[in-house]
């Protein structure tokens, strides 16, 4: 033992200080940033020959728990799920509209039923036949926009499928490119935990689209996986394909190929079926709202839309009419084909025969729509049949309705609960994921940097440093008095 | 690292998750309390439209049958003035006639006849009263008058009278012109429409045939009466007491028809008045229920907010001593 390999040892400890400095620091720095994982030193006793030697830092340790991270992203992907499918509720639901909203369909229906009634009460009145023939128009043009908004919401979730591919690919090439880097410089016996930082920020930006399965090999290069064992990042990144589409309509569909499907390094993939791809995920959720979801709230309007038009297409309502003929609601200009009732919603029109504005006359509400010249001006039975028709009850024919009898009132009345109550039951599930989801965040939180921690730790370090000065001042004194004793 | 931490991003993301769920609420409930109604309906029913769109839907009728009904009970007051002008034309006219057919001499008798045709011509003008530019008697052509002017008439039936060899044969071509289906009356002087008209609308489903027109028989017998006295006066001295008779006979006839009618009239006015009051209190009724389920309790929505309030002042009090609350201020 000697006086200089004293000095050596509070040299390497103030060595070690100073390392350990760099590290609070770097970690109270970084005491908001996201995937940041806390670092700490270890610290070993350096041994030469068969004697200590001081200490010397072995390597910066990176705290996360991997589990716990894991099921954070997990419970992310269910989450951008359930607000996939609660937003479209949502949406849906507010271009429905409640029935205390002046635009809703259902104020619509009442409107046009009360019109009616007015009409019939005096069909002498020009205005009041007027007034039932705006509100008809009103009520189609209000089915028109319902379906015009589920596909515009179609539309948005390709767009966003795009985009969210878009994403996901640059994350996992970025991911693959830092995968490199951390093999080189784990090799080198570099810090990583930069780079790890990284990875860790770009998955979390894509794991609210797919859930996510992560590991890392013996090199500590990141593997990733779908949920459902799709790889992502095994050695060389996937790359997903996908072409947004630029208009929407509902007759276009994944199954007639006018819109694209996802593709994994060129495979298709099946989002259908028992295991559909990146089951789980917002992007899971966005191609189901595409496919599944609008098409079907798309059905339901078309159904409604079907049987108002049925209601005046009767045998028997209206005399004027030659067999074929539309009644009072027409698809485009043709009558209401029973086989052709995609998208009828988006092309349900008032006949042309009581419309002033396209060469009908407004009479031909009281009169029949085939009258050729005004009757009686005090005729109120066909006005009275009509409004019998929306009060009769018929069994819906199609969507998603049971086969019971109902008045168009009650159908406009069920359709819109039906989507209400999904979305109840959405907004359930949500607030039930954001929940679970803010527990696991605030766990995952409370693993991040604690500054008392780093502060307490700074606090020894600096004893420890002004120890370690003591030892080499105490060392440099012991030098000086032997020099002293030599001279 | 053996030493258990709590991150400060933990304390953060808590606190504010807390506060923005707290802000969420007092916004809701402020929305609610100054609205007067539930910020999000869906929530509030739990999705279950049904009965509120049913509720809507009768609230928007029931002012549409406000309306109908306003406009049938008009109707049908104005038809019952109408029938009362009519039947004060012919109010004691005919016991009147009578007594002078019998017994009075020539002179009364000229003179009793000589404001006939002036009774028949205000009769027919009731018949064609218009309310609201509207026709009352004239079936579903409420355009038209219901029938000729009184004058017309009388021109179409003097060749009638003054063609047939006995009063007896004038006063059977008069009352056949009048009454016989297919005859004059329905050809040429009815006016209005072929079909009944449009009936009265006092509810869902509840309409009420509240029409008379003047095509009605104890209106036609009225005219027919009346018709018969004016033109008692234009006939020779000698048929005049025949025609009287028989005026005076028919006019009997027809002012207990026209009573009849009027009583009819009457209970569908009755009808009218008890639906008005149905209907206002259904509406009243809806309009209950339906707040009942659009609008906020504003008590509850008041202590809510309060509730939420003080959550969220404490929430800040935390916030700040929490934030005070670290090591960097001690040292």
């Amino acid at each position: 033992m000697s006086i200089s390999s004293t000095l050596s040892n509070a040299l390497s400890g103030l060595n070690v200080a100073a390392r350990a400095t760099d590290i609070v620091s770097s970690n109270i720095a970084n005491a908001m940033t996201d995937g940041y994982g806390v670092r700490s030193l270890a610290v070993s006793a350096r041994i030469i020959g068969n004697s200590g030697a001081g200490a010397w830092v072995s390597g910066v340790i990176r705290h996360e728990d991997s589990i716990l991270i894991g099921h954070r992203r997990r419970a992310e992907a269910e989450g951008g799920l359930v607000m996939a499918r609660s937003q479209h509720l949502a949406r849906l639901e507010g271009a429905i509209g409640t029935p205390d909203t002046q635009g809703s369909l259902s104020a619509r229906a009442a409107a046009f039923a009360a019109a009616l009634t007015a009409a019939a009460a005096a069909p002498h009145d020009q205005m009041r036949l007027g007034g039932a023939v705006g509100a008809a128009v009103d009520l189609a043009s209000t089915i028109n926009t319902i379906a015009a908004d589920i596909q515009d919401q179609r539309l948005q979730a390709d767009g966003e499928i795009g985009r969210a591919v878009d994403q996901i690919n640059t994350s996992l090439a970025s991911l693959a490119a830092l995968n490199t880097r951390i093999r080189q410089d784990a090799g080198g016996g570099r810090d990583v935990s930069a780079l790890l930082d990284a990875q860790a920020q770009l998955v979390d930006g894509i794991a609210p689209l797919i859930p996510l399965e992560g590991r890392r090999d013996a090199m500590g290069a990141l593997q990733l996986y779908s949920a459902d064992g799709q790889a992502l990042l095994d050695g060389r990144p996937a790359v997903l394909g996908f072409s947004a589409a630029t208009v929407m309509s509902a007759a276009m569909s994944l199954a007639d190929g006018s819109l694209s499907g996802l593709t994994l390094n060129g495979r298709a993939l099946s989002f259908g079926g028992t295991a559909p791809a990146f089951g789980g995920g917002r992007l899971a959720g966005l191609v189901a709202l595409r496919d599944q979801w609008a098409p079907a709230a798309q059905r339901d309007i078309d159904a409604v839309a079907r049987d108002l038009a049925a209601r005046f297409d009767a045998a028997g309502l209206d005399h004027t009419l030659a067999p074929g003929q539309p009644g009072l609601f027409t698809d485009a200009t043709a009558r209401v084909d029973p086989g052709a009732e995609a998208g009828l919603a988006a092309r349900l029109r008032v006949n042309a025969a009581v419309l002033p504005t396209e060469g009908g006359a407004h009479w031909r509400l009281r009169d029949g729509l085939g009258a050729t010249t005004p009757g009686a001006s005090g005729a109120a039975g066909f006005l009275h049949a009509q409004i019998d028709a929306l009060g009769a009850l018929r069994s819906t024919a199609s969507g998603g309705f049971s086969a019971t009898g109902r008045s168009f009132a009650g159908l406009v009345g069920d359709h819109l609960t039906g989507v209400g109550q999904a979305r109840q039951a959405a907004e359930v599930d949500l607030a039930h994921g954001a929940a679970r989801l803010n527990a696991l965040r605030d766990e995952v939180l409370g693993q991040g940097v604690d500054t008392d921690a780093e502060l307490q730790r700074l606090l020894r370090i600096e004893q420890i440093f002004a120890a370690n000065a003591r030892v080499v001042s105490t060392a440099q004194d012991m030098i000086d008095e032997l020099i002293r004793m030599g001279r | 690292m053996s030493m258990t931490t709590l991150g400060d991003a933990a304390r953060f993301h808590m606190l504010q998750h807390d506060g923005t769920r707290l802000r969420q609420e007092v916004e809701r409930l402020t929305s609610a309390l100054s609205t007067g109604r539930h910020g999000d309906l869906g929530r509030a029913t739990g999705g279950d439209f049904g009965d509120l769109a049913a509720m809507a839907r009768s609230l928007t009728l029931t002012q549409t049958f406000a309306r109908t009904i306003d406009e049938a009970g008009f109707a049908a007051d104005a038809r019952q003035t109408a029938l009362a002008r009519v039947e004060s034309e012919i109010d004691g006219l005919a016991p009147h006639l009578l007594a002078l057919s019998t017994s009075g001499g020539m002179h009364d008798l000229a003179l009793a006849l000589a404001d006939a045709p002036e009774r028949f011509a205000h009769a027919v003008a009731a018949l064609n009263t218009r309310v609201a530019d509207l026709s009352l008697f004239a079936g579903n052509a409420p355009d038209q008058p219901a029938v000729i002017p009184a004058e017309a008439m009388l021109d179409h039936l003097r060749p009638l009278v003054t063609a047939a060899a006995t009063p007896q044969a004038a006063i059977a071509a008069v009352e056949a012109w009048f009454l016989d289906p297919g005859g004059g009356f329905e050809a040429t002087a009815w006016q209005g429409g072929t079909g009944p008209a449009a009936p009265a609308i006092l509810g869902e489903g509840q309409q009420i045939d509240a029409a008379i027109t003047a095509q009605d028989p104890a209106i036609r017998a009225v005219l027919a009466g009346l018709a018969l006295a004016a033109l008692a006066g234009e006939v020779p001295a000698e048929d005049q007491r025949v025609m009287v008779t028989a005026a005076a006979t028919r006019l009997e006839r027809g002012e207990d028809g026209l009573i009849g009618l009027r009583a009819d009239l009457g209970a569908t006015q009755a009808r009218i008045d008890e639906a008005r009051v149905a209907a206002q209190s259904a509406r009243a009724g809806f309009e209950i229920a339906y707040a009942r389920l659009v609008e906020a309790d504003p008590y509850r929505t008041a202590t809510d907010l309060q509730a939420v309030q003080a959550r969220l002042e404490l929430l800040y009090v935390l916030t700040a001593r929490l934030s005070r609350l670290s090591l960097t201020e001690y040292l």
